[in-house]
Order: C-alpha cells, then structure tokens, then sequence
C-alpha cells in the first residue's frame, strides 16, 4: 500500500480529483477508484487540512509539481512585486520611471 | 564612469563627429558588473561602447563579429569602428532599442518573436571557428561556493535556496552531460532581451549584441536562454503567463530557418537553468529576499526538473 499526506480534495482534471501537497507546492491527481481510503488527520480552524490518503502498492499517481492555479499565479502582478519593482533592474532611472535610460532626454 | 567623459574621448579620437553629439540620446545599458555599456543612438547610427573588464573576451567580440558578418545570418551584425585592449566600439543602424523597451507596451509581437527564432537559427547554422571556447552552463549551483563570500545577503539567498534543492544540483549535472553530447554551433551565449536590439519599423532586422560569450555549443543552450526571454519578461511584467502564440511562433521561426522542428524537451530544461541564473541576477546587490526571485526558482526548478510540465503550462503540447 501506498500512502500520501495531501491537503484537501479538489476537482482534478478528467473527473479525477486532485490533492494539493500539504505544504502547498505540487499536487497528485487520482481517480476515485485508485483510492482505497482515507483519513482526516488534521482540520484546525485557520490551517491547511491534512489528509492521509491510501493507495494500492504500484499506483500509477500523476503527480504535478505547479497547477494552473499556481502558475497563472507566478505570472501576476502583486502589491510585494510592484513595491520591489525598482529595485528589480539596476538601470532604471532614479529620477524618471524610464527604463535603462539615463540621458538628457528625460533627466537633463 | 561619466558619460560625459567617454563621449569627449570619442569625439577626441574622431569616432564620434561633434554634429551627432547634438541630437543623439546616451543611454548607460549597464555600469556596473562584469561589463559596461554605453549606448549612443544618433540619427544616423547607434554607437556601442563597452568596455570588457578583460582584455581577452574584448578579442572574442570581435573574432565573433568578424566571422558572423561574413556569414550573412538573419540579422544585423555590429561593424567595428574602434578596438582597443578594454573597449570596443562598434556600429549599427539608427533608433535601435532593447526589445524588452519594445515589448513594454503590449508584449512581445509574433513577427517579432517569428523573426528572433529565425536569426537565431541562422546564427546556428555557422560553423564555430577553430579554437572557439565550449559553452559553459549559465549558472552551476553546485561551484557557486567561495565566490558568494563578498555577495550580497539577496544572492547569497538565492543561491542558498536553489541548492538547498539536491534535485537541481543533480539536474543541472545531469543536463550538462547531455548538452556536450549534442552536435556543436556557433552559440552566442548570452542571449537576453539587453542583448537583441530592434527598431520601431514593421520589417526591421533585429540586431544581436555582446558577443564576447560567443561560443561552441549545443543549439539548445541559446534556444534555452531565447524561451527563458520570454518567460522573464511575462514574469517581469505581471500581466499573465508568456503568450504561447509568441513562443510558438519563436520556435516556428526556429525551425523554418533551420530546415526541421526542435524537439523542445532539453531547450526547456536549458531555459530553467537560465531563469535560476535570472533570479540570482536579479538578487544581486538586494538584501532583501524578493518575490520575483521567488518566482524565477520556482519556474526555473519546474523547467529543468520536469520539462514536460513546463511544456503543458507554456501549452507549447497540446
């Protein structure tokens, strides 16, 4: 048998059911059928619940490491990114917001 | 370093006539690290003044550009005007810009992207010059030691978290024994949007700078570093995941050009290893741990590690 500590169950893609890595990075997708049981191990108020869930020996698990979710995410703007955004390249301009450009075009 | 200074020099030594200073733009592309640059855009050409911090890979930018130019690839090659030990100065056509400057409105175009791939693989299609040094990995997590005493707290936290995973390290070794087993091309070695320069015309011809990394090696390690273009400027720019129209149409442009399809799983894991190279860059002189160097680890550990996945995300697989 085969056992994983995952988070909560979420749709997965085909009609199976993906489970989220308990700390949040990567998850498996698994049809219902290849489940053979499960168990809550911890559902606190304000924490990720934890789930023990058991598989037959030799279970083909697809596992992912990012889903879309969490890819579309890397790709979109946050508060934190754009506060450290000009510090992320060395040539933008500290009196205009020009990129790479320091000349007496936009800072005589 | 003043720009002043260096344009009075060029103006002494008759590289730069005093009625183009009048209406030229100066633009300091980098100032400090391992090379500096000075772009001099005039209405009639655009001017690169770099100088190299060593005196050899002065000579390899110029061996470089002199076998490309005779080679005629698929995009504009520098002409050399000044060469000196530390300093080259080299000539291209006027209003010429990064592309990354270009793509800051809507992103990156499909002809564009269409017509990087193609002078790439046309650039690949040179055969290296005798003697070329072999391609080195942008970025090996397990070297990097000794030389992160005198770093900065943000790179050596970069640095500290990509080898706190014993997969990449494994992985980055794995993949450099595969790369030397690929058929070597003339690389150019560090390929990055401050190194392709476009002009505002619909057909204009890109232009590939900085070639002193010029190198034999895989064509998987420029395509690697073309892909992570991409990726670095959508994750830069916040404004969702790379367009795969765009990429699709960089690797079309790719394999029109060089006459069959690229199999993308080892330019894939290429592009991971240069986004953790990205994201140590872009630590480099914070002391603060930052979320888009969170984010390149993140991106560039999937890549390398599961290129398959990362295929599906850039949904470059259907």
């Amino acid at each position: 048998m085969k056992v994983l500590m995952v988070g909560s169950p979420q749709p997965g893609n085909g009609g199976s059911v993906r489970f989220h890595a308990s700390d949040g990075r990567g998850y498996v997708d698994l049809r219902e059928d290849q489940i053979v049981g499960r168990e809550l191990l911890e559902d606190s108020p304000g924490r990720v619940p934890k789930w023990l869930i058991a598989l037959p020996a030799g279970s083909d698990v697809e596992v992912g490491e990012l889903s879309e979710d969490e890819w579309r995410g890397l790709f979109a703007v946050s508060a934190r990114l754009v506060q450290e955004r000009p510090s992320i390249h060395n040539s933008w301009c500290r009196q205009c917001t020009s990129y790479g450009v320091s000349h007496g075009v936009c800072c005589p | 370093m003043q720009i002043g200074s260096v344009v009075a020099e060029l103006l002494d030594r008759g590289i730069l006539e005093a009625g183009e200073c009048l209406s030229a733009g100066f633009s300091a592309e980098h100032l400090t690290g391992r090379n500096r640059l000075i772009l001099i855009r005039t209405p009639t050409r655009t001017l690169s003044v770099k100088w190299h911090r060593e005196p050899t890979a002065a000579a390899r930018e110029v061996t470089a550009l002199t076998v490309i130019g005779s080679c005629r690839p698929d995009f504009h090659v520098q002409s050399l005007v000044d060469h000196r030990a530390d300093r080259v100065v080299l000539a291209s056509s006027p209003g010429l810009r990064p592309v990354h400057e270009r793509w800051r409105g809507s992103g990156p175009s499909r002809r564009r992207a269409h017509r990087l791939g193609r002078a790439l693989a046309s650039l690949h299609a040179v055969p290296p010059p005798e003697g070329t040094p072999w391609s080195r990995m942008p970025f090996d997590p397990s070297s990097a030691g000794e030389e992160l005493i005198d770093a900065s707290s943000g790179t050596r936290e970069a640095v500290r978290r990509i080898q706190d995973d014993e997969r990449v390290i494994d992985q980055v070794r794995e993949l450099d024994v595969v790369l030397r087993s690929e058929g070597a091309t003339f690389c150019h070695g560090d390929l990055r949007t401050h190194n392709v320069l476009g002009s505002s015309g619909a057909d204009a011809a890109l232009t590939l700078i900085d070639w002193e990394t010029a190198c034999a090696g895989p064509r998987s390690f420029d395509l690697g570093a073309g892909l992570a273009m991409f990726i670095e400027f959508a994750l830069v720019a916040g404004k969702g995941a790379p367009d795969p129209v765009v990429l699709g149409a960089f690797l079309a442009g790719y394999a029109d050009r060089a006459g069959g399809p690229v199999d993308l799983a080892v330019p894939l894991r290429c592009a991971g290893v240069r986004l953790l190279q990205t994201a140590v860059e872009y630590a480099a002189g914070t002391s603060e741990e930052l979320e888009i160097v969170e984010r390149f680890c993140r991106i560039g550990s999937m890549l390398l590690r599961r290129p398959g996945e990362g295929a599906v995300h850039l949904r470059l697989v259907a």
